[in-house]
């Protein structure tokens, strides 16, 4: 069984008052097996953050069926949601969205109060985690006091913390300069490399050549996916970006070639 | 192309687009200034003149609105800085986009000047009302002609918007010397640089006890209507003291409270704590002025309850023709004032969760996120407010308490010497203040939950954090 399972997702955004609605999504089928790393690639405006929204159970699909560990997301009680969120994803957004007011250590824990672990097995659990992060000097400091590149370590650290099924990023490298980007790019490859599945979306094909596997979202539609295979990833980068110039950017494809 | 800027223009366009946050700042100006206009009223009513005893009325009005002066400049200085924290960012894109600094200056003054002309103009206008308006029910309620009038003191209405215009512009230097003097990529940054963790100042501390029991002493020996001038030191000495033991005590216990891991590391001490602790620099001040406030009402509210059951009771002169208009226009005063302080205090409590709503809102949105239901919104909520509610009411009645002595020399000067009368006043005045206030908390509550509770993805796609909502 797979872990993620999306059929025919569609989204329509009412307008307010009256007129036609946006269509962000429009049929979206994949699923994501336990282990993956899956990028999905769009331009700005493809409905990346609505599908992960929708994927997260933060918002809910105009129609369609988004099943975890089998579980259909749209039977479940906003209550269950609450929880189904805090033990079975994690979450890395673009712009970091850390808490000012904690410490890099409290924000960590954040999802744990909430799932009421006691403090020491807390503890416990940061330690190696922020040693694998790069961030065990932090934990005292608060977010302010950090860079971009930290800030999102420490908001990966957060989405980690609970060991959950899969980990979902909104573009995690947008905020970021290209040292920054490089860094987290190869922790997260390092996390799936011992078993974290990590589902990822971005418009960069830097940032999607870390995946095992690409899909291609445009016009509200997954147009393609490509596989790494057994290619490094500097020949997955060059196939995906012959993929985009084929499927999401025709019109500039030749100059990718290059 | 400089000349198709208009900047009146530009400001009233700004501030409308930060109703949000300056619509709540306007408000808690407003009021203070109609508070202050109200209080001047009494003291320059001519009918104030002809109550016997008019010189100590005057006296003690005197210090009441050096009071109000007193702490006014607290308030603004504390509303103004959370307003141009929210302000600041919008500031620096303007001169990221290429404003320069001098622009910057006159979009500030203009803004400035309208906001205090609106707040002034509105506070007298309401002010005026408000006092209008009580003479009228006071009247009708009492069936008694009191002396006090339907006047307009213009003098109380100059007092006032002179006082209230030095305010103002105490504020626009501040914030003229805050854009001129920080780089614009600070300013554009300032909403997620935050407050930094405040540090326990024991001076602080220390300063604010010795004002206490400097202030409490000085209660047990003064008579106000023979000494007004210690009496005034007095008051000016709790109110100091409030605010040093607000913004140093408080910060010292919430550290406590974080140093308790097991108590500390529960959802409804956790955000709560850390949260009031990390802005405790700029909220001390708002629970120092409903704390104050408070305190004001309360002592004015039992001495005028002391003097009314008291004069039934049995004091001399309560049996008199004159004796009873007397006792009715003393308790037009009391009466007048001490819901003026309940008002204030209420909008007070108000303002602070309105604003401190709208700073939460992308907290509770990432807490959402993260995977907080909506019940445990309400129990952080929950948590966060009674943190705020009880510490305000609990000075308060200390003080009234420690102002006992004074209530009772003054209650003295009325024949009234039943010290378990005075006490008992005091008592009931506490009970229904306490219920009043807690009125007031949960409506404010109330209206916090209900700006912090977004749904999360529209929390997410608004991004409201990184300001993209500002510039909509
Ligand atoms: N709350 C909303 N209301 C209306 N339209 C929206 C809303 N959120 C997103 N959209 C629209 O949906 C489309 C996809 O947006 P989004 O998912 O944010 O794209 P991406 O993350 O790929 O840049 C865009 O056209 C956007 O304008
Ligand atoms: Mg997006």
């Amino acid at each position: 069984m797979a872990l993620l399972e999306v059929k025919h997702v569609k989204k329509v955004y009412k307008p307010r008052l009256v007129g036609v609605g946006v269509t962000a999504l429009r049929d979206v089928s994949f699923s994501v097996r336990r282990g993956e790393f899956v990028a999905i690639m769009g331009e700005s405006g493809s409905g990346k953050t609505t599908l992960l929204n929708i994927l997260a159970a933060l918002d809910k699909p105009t129609s369609g069926q988004v099943l975890l560990e089998g579980k259909d997301l749209a039977r479940t009680r906003e209550r269950d949601l609450a929880a189904l969120r805090r033990e079975h994803l994690g979450f890395v957004f673009q712009d970091f969205n850390l808490l000012d007011s904690l410490t890099v250590r409290d924000n960590i824990f954040l999802p744990l109060v909430l799932a009421n672990v006691p403090h020491d097995e807390m503890e416990r659990r940061l330690t190696p985690l922020v040693k694998t992060l790069g961030i065990e000097r932090l934990v005292d400091q608060y977010p302010y006091e950090l860079s971009g590149g930290q800030k999102q370590r420490t908001a990966v650290a957060r989405a980690l913390i609970t060991r959950p099924s899969i980990l979902l990023a909104d573009e995690p490298t947008g905020a970021l300069d290209s040292h920054a980007a490089e860094s987290l790019l190869r922790t997260l490859g390092r996390m799936n490399a011992r078993g974290q599945t990590v589902l990822m979306v971005t418009h960069s094909t830097n940032a999607a050549s870390r995946a095992t596997r690409v899909l291609f979202l445009k016009d509200g539609r997954v147009r393609k996916q490509i596989r790494r295979g057994e290619r490094d990833s500097e020949a997955f980068y060059a196939a995906i970006s012959r993929s985009l110039a084929a499927t999401i950017r025709p019109q500039r494809g030749g100059a990718t070639h290059a | 192309m400089r000349s198709r800027l208009s900047f009146p223009w530009l400001a009233l366009r700004s501030m409308w687009l930060n109703a949000r946050f300056y619509l709540p700042y306007l408000l808690s100006c407003a009021l203070i200034v109609a508070l202050h206009y109200d209080i001047q009223f009494l003291n320059m009513n001519t009918g104030t003149d002809l109550l016997p005893g008019a010189s100590s009325v005057h006296g003690l009005l005197s210090v009441v609105v050096l009071a109000v002066d007193f702490f006014s400049i607290f308030l603004f200085v504390y509303t103004n800085s959370f307003l141009m924290k929210r302000r600041e960012r919008e500031l620096g894109l303007y001169s990221i986009l290429g404003m320069e600094r001098r622009h910057l200056r006159k979009l500030l003054r203009w803004e400035t000047l309208f906001a205090g002309v609106i707040s002034i103009g509105g506070g007298l206008l309401l002010g005026i009302g408000f006092s209008q308006l009580f003479v009228l029910l006071f009247r009708a309620v009492m069936q008694t002609d009191v002396a006090l009038g339907f006047e307009v003191p213009k003098l109380a209405i100059l007092y006032t918007a002179f006082v209230y215009g030095l305010m103002v512009l105490m504020n626009l230097v501040t914030n003229l010397v805050r854009v001129s003097f920080v780089r614009p990529i600070v300013l554009f940054h300032t909403t997620d640089v935050g407050d930094r963790e405040p540090r326990t100042r024991r001076l602080v501390a220390i300063v604010g006890v010795m004002a206490l029991g400097l202030g409490y002493s000085i209660s047990f020996f003064d008579n106000p209507l023979e000494n007004l001038g210690l009496f005034l030191l007095a008051v000016l000495l709790v109110i100091v003291a409030t605010y040093c033991l607000f913004s140093s005590a408080s910060i010292a216990i919430l550290k406590r409270l974080r140093a308790n891991a097991s108590y500390y590391y529960q959802l409804r001490h956790f955000f709560p704590v850390a949260n009031t602790l990390h802005r405790m620099r700029r909220n001390a001040t708002g629970l120092a002025t409903i704390c104050v406030l408070s305190t004001m009402a309360l002592v004015t509210a039992s001495t005028t309850f002391g003097m009314y059951v008291g004069a039934g009771v049995g004091a001399a002169w309560g049996n008199t023709q004159e004796g009873r208009a007397l006792v009715s226009a003393y308790f037009f005063v009391g009466l007048f004032l001490s819901i003026l302080f309940l008002m204030a205090c209420a909008l007070i409590v108000y303002y602070k969760q309105v604003s401190e709503g709208y700073e939460d809102a992308p907290c509770f949105a990432t807490m959402q996120q993260v995977g907080m239901s909506d019940d445990e919104v309400d129990l952080v909520v929950h948590g966060e407010n009674s943190l705020a509610f009880l510490p305000p009411l609990a000075m308060a009645a200390c003080h009234t308490l420690a102002a006992l002595p004074i209530t009772s020399r003054i209650l003295l000067a009325f024949g009234i010497t039943n010290m378990g009368l005075v006490l008992s006043c005091t008592a009931l005045t506490l009970l229904v203040y306490g219920a009043l206030y807690l009125i007031a908390f949960r409506i404010a509550s109330r209206t916090y939950r209900r700006i912090v509770a977004w749904p999360a993805a529209d929390a997410a796609r608004r991004g409201y954090r990184t300001g993209r909502a500002v510039e909509r």
